[in-house]
């Protein structure tokens, strides 16, 4: 398992590119539930990482304990999509250093609230932030059952990051980043 | 499936007959690098894009093709190996193009094309202006772009005993916006088809007894077209607007309520009989079409409308709406459809417009009343569908509107669902889809001057929620007031500083301020009048306001302008050193050929790299109503970057070419 898994790139004709991830580790830790013991079979997920300056999401397949409830492997997905892949971390972790979120699930929403610095102010461009929240949805709303996202900042609802441009005060969904 | 099966058994008799054909001498070549295919305005990638002799070739299974003829209601049927494509359109014609031959067909009729189809590879490659050709599309052809557009190609008159009915064709699936004018006296009906060409003509007279004529014309930028059908109507003549199928609306004019209604075919319950009885009744439009050979002459013609008591006697006024245009497979007993979810009501404030947003989980069909003043009263009522979560009591930023509310309504047998305005003297209302929003039903109030005597009454349908494609052509009801004003907003300002490089010593909100500055030049210079959202170092929403009432700020000040066009200038950031280049963002469909065109002009003219035009939805091209972009020109996390935005030339220059790709999408300021 802890071998690698091999992540492919959405764009065509790009190639692959072997990177590490330890996926039960990480999610037991991130959960901080470190008492559940891996079962197997693990659930499957997928973080959807996005590449610094495009729009290109390159997926990584990612298990977890099959205890987890919904939002705890939520919360587990997005924990590991902000802290980025072990390898290539630094186009692929847009989320400002420092940026934590917990994840609660209702009906088919999955509701997002973040913390960190990024509260105060976002610091980078519109290809990051457009990113960021391109891959939180694709990551969230790929897990069963959820199809949409509401991004909270510090619990509350908010139009924008400040200095941000992308529009927050209404839930996200996969369609909404259709080209 | 009338259809899948002629598409089957045309497939089975070319597979037949379809000998080998000699390939002949073809020169294929890349197609340029910046050769761009736009279809009503919106640009289409295509993988296997070639160029033969000087024409475009694209390859049957690519899927930029795929999404060209999905937009005009259109598909491809090819199986690999075979020699021959079979195109259906939205219209229910088949196309067929077979390899090697110089020749297509459009049901039975053959056509002469330039260049054969050809195989290469194990790819077969279709001339594409043939191809559009043959769908009945107009193209239009730039130095290194062509634009495509559906078209309207008929619009004709039918005469009943006490109504009008204008009959409009096209060639892709319809979407419009209705505006209606005028007093009672003079009624008008302003029809607009944006992305739509006109082959229709110019005048269709109309008898003179509802109205004298019906007149057509074609607007909108090269690579935009945006048709439209003007109506004056004489007096007390209302209207009504009926979709009859996917490609096909009716215009009903009537002076009586009675007559506006169009009868389905369809008629609710058991009480459905289909034969020559009730052909005469229905209106032609509506029966099923792919035979219309089989309609007697004289159905065509319906000389007496009286309503028929079957469906004026129903209790529900819903049941005389016009069918949505895809039920496919809906025969006359089908169970009734599946109720559309209201999932979400949303509302938002403009300078002088106030929008009820309904998110919706499928099309809708919904009728509209208003009564007269005083009260003024004003509600649509959506068929079919269902409020997910209690009634909603709304309250709008327009003082003239006490409030409004969207309930279930539990008066009536069937599911409709209330918008109630209650407005304190007449307003204006609009409904139809949000832009690049199809599943979203907009409520658009206005506190402007109302005709006095509009009509009191008419039906709609959203049709794009469960749309194949995820955008469909664009959709925009807006008009600017001031035609020539440009919104130019320099990103940022005040307590916002945006990205910094410290090391450089740049900061974001100078650099937006300094390209916006010698953009108003360069384009007050072109003719245009130009706005700044922000002409210093400040903040333009209320000193300690939140983010949304600043970023609503920026929006309002093009809003009220009834700007053009709006253009936000930003510097990208990354917390990756590596991105560099220039991306152009817009929101609806209505900016996508802007955006392109900014985006060209910008990566031409600086040099860098393109990293594309791309859909988001960032709040202030998304709270303008004009086309909006937003630019994000280099990055100051890049060092190559950020050294040439250290240079007065290098924001000259990203202005400089910001006006040209304005230049290029607009042709200009509208002649004074
Ligand atoms: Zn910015």
């Amino acid at each position: 398992m802890a071998g690698g898994q091999p992540v492919t790139t959405d764009s065509k004709g790009e190639s692959s590119i072997r990177v590490r991830v330890i996926p039960f580790l990480a999610a037991v830790v991130l959960a901080g539930c470190n008492r559940h013991v891996v079962v197997s079979p693990p659930q499957q997920a997928t973080i959807y990482y996005c590449k610094a300056g495009t729009d290109e999401l390159v997926r990584v397949p990612f298990s977890a304990d099959p205890k987890l409830t919904r939002a705890a492997l939520a919360t587990v997905a997005v924990n590991q999509l902000l802290a980025g892949p072990s390898v290539g971390a630094d186009t692929f972790a847009l989320f400002p250093r420092g940026t934590s979120a917990s994840v609660d699930v209702r009906g088919n929403t999955a509701i997002v609230d973040l913390k960190g610095p990024i509260e105060r102010s976002f610091q980078s461009g519109g290809s990051d932030e457009a990113g960021m929240f391109k891959s939180l949805t694709y990551t969230l709303t790929g897990l069963p059952g959820i199809d949409r996202v509401q991004v909270l900042l510090a619990g509350r609802s908010v139009a924008s990051l400040p200095g941000g441009q992308f529009e927050l005060d209404e839930p996200l969904t996969r369609a909404m980043f259709a080209q | 499936m009338k259809h899948a099966a002629r598409v089957g058994m045309l497939v089975a008799l070319l597979a037949a007959t379809a000998g080998v054909v000699q390939a002949q001498q073809i020169n294929v070549a890349a197609v340029p690098e910046r050769t761009q295919i736009y279809l009503a305005g919106r640009l289409i990638g295509f993988d296997h894009l070639v160029d033969v002799n000087g024409s475009p070739f694209v390859a049957a299974g690519d899927g930029g093709l795929q999404t060209f003829l999905s937009l005009v209601g259109a598909q491809l049927q090819y199986q690999p190996g075979t020699r021959f494509v079979v195109c259906t359109r939205a219209d229910g014609k088949l196309v067929t193009f077979t390899v090697g031959s110089n020749a297509v067909t459009v049901d039975d009729a053959s056509q002469g094309i330039g260049s054969a189809p050809f195989i290469q590879g194990d790819r077969l490659y279709i001339p594409l202006l043939a191809l559009s050709q043959a769908l009945g599309l107009s193209v239009r052809t730039f130095p290194s772009a062509y634009a495509f557009a559906p078209e309207l190609v008929s619009v004709t008159r039918r005469v009943g005993q006490r109504r009008t009915i204008v009959e409009v064709q096209a060639t892709a699936p319809l979407s419009w916006h209705a505006a209606y004018g005028g007093d009672r006296k003079k009624p008008s009906l302003v029809l607009t088809f944006p992305g739509f060409s006109n082959s229709a003509g110019s005048r269709v007279s109309l008898g003179g007894r509802e109205a004298r004529a019906a007149t057509i014309a074609q607007q909108g930028p090269p690579g935009y077209p945006i048709s439209s059908i003007a109506i004056d109507a004489l007096q007390g003549v209302k209207f009504a607007v009926h979709r009859t199928s996917s490609v096909a609306m009716d215009l009903v004019l009537a002076r009586d309520d009675k007559d506006l209604a169009l009868q389905t075919a369809v008629a609710p319950a058991s009480s459905v009989r289909v034969g020559p009885t009730t052909s005469l009744i229905a209106q032609p439009s509506m029966t099923p079409a792919p035979s219309p050979a089989s309609i007697p002459p004289s159905a065509l013609v319906p000389t007496a409308v009286p309503a028929p008591e079957v469906t004026e006697s129903n209790a529900s006024p819903s049941a005389s709406l016009s069918p949505l245009p895809f039920g496919s497979g809906a025969s006359p007993n089908a169970s009734p459809p599946p109720l559309a979810k209201i999932l979400q009501v949303g509302e938002t404030d403009a300078a002088g417009v106030s929008r009820i947003a309904l998110t919706v989980s499928a099309p809708v069909t919904f009728e509209w009343h208003r009564l007269a003043d005083p009260d003024n009263r004003f509600w649509v009522d959506i068929s079919q569908a269902e409020l997910v979560g209690p009634s909603q009591s709304l309250t709008v930023k327009l003082p003239t509107i006490r409030g409004v509310t969207v309930s279930q309504n539990e008066l009536t047998p069937n599911h409709v669902v209330r918008v109630s305005i209650d407005p304190t003297q007449p307003i204006d209302v609009n409904i139809g889809a949000i832009a690049g929003s199809p599943n979203v039903l907009g409520i658009d109030i206005r506190s402007s001057t109302p005709a006095p005597d509009a009509p009191a009454s008419g039906v709609g349908s959203l049709a794009g929620a469960i749309a194949p494609t995820p955008t469909p052509i664009a959709y925009s009801t807006y008009v600017p007031t001031d035609p020539r004003l440009i919104v130019i907003d320099p990103g940022h300002g005040g307590n916002d500083p945006g990205a910094i490089n410290e090391a450089a010593g740049l900061t974001e909100k100078n650099l937006t301020l300094t390209i916006s500055k010698r953009l108003k030049t360069d384009l007050q210079r072109a003719g245009w009048h130009v706005a700044l959202t922000r002409d210093g170092d400040y903040e333009v929403g209320d000193p300690g306001g939140n983010d949304k009432q600043e970023l609503q700020a920026r929006c309002d000040i093009a809003n009220a302008g009834g700007a053009r066009l709006f253009i936000s200038v930003h510097i990208n950031a990354s917390v990756s050193g590596d991105p560099n280049g220039v991306t152009t963002y817009f929101w609806r469909d209505d900016a996508r050929a802007f955006a392109g065109a900014v985006q060209n002009a910008l990566a031409a003219g600086t040099g860098l790299r393109s990293d594309g035009v791309i859909r988001n939805n960032f709040y202030v091209i998304h709270h303008t109503m004009m086309p909006g972009v937003l630019v994000e020109a280099a990055y100051l996390s890049n060092s190559h970057d950020a050294q040439l935005l250290a240079q007065q030339w290098f924001l000259d220059r990203v202005a400089d070419d910001i006006a040209q790709g304005v230049a290029t999408f607009t042709g200009g300021p509208p002649p004074r």
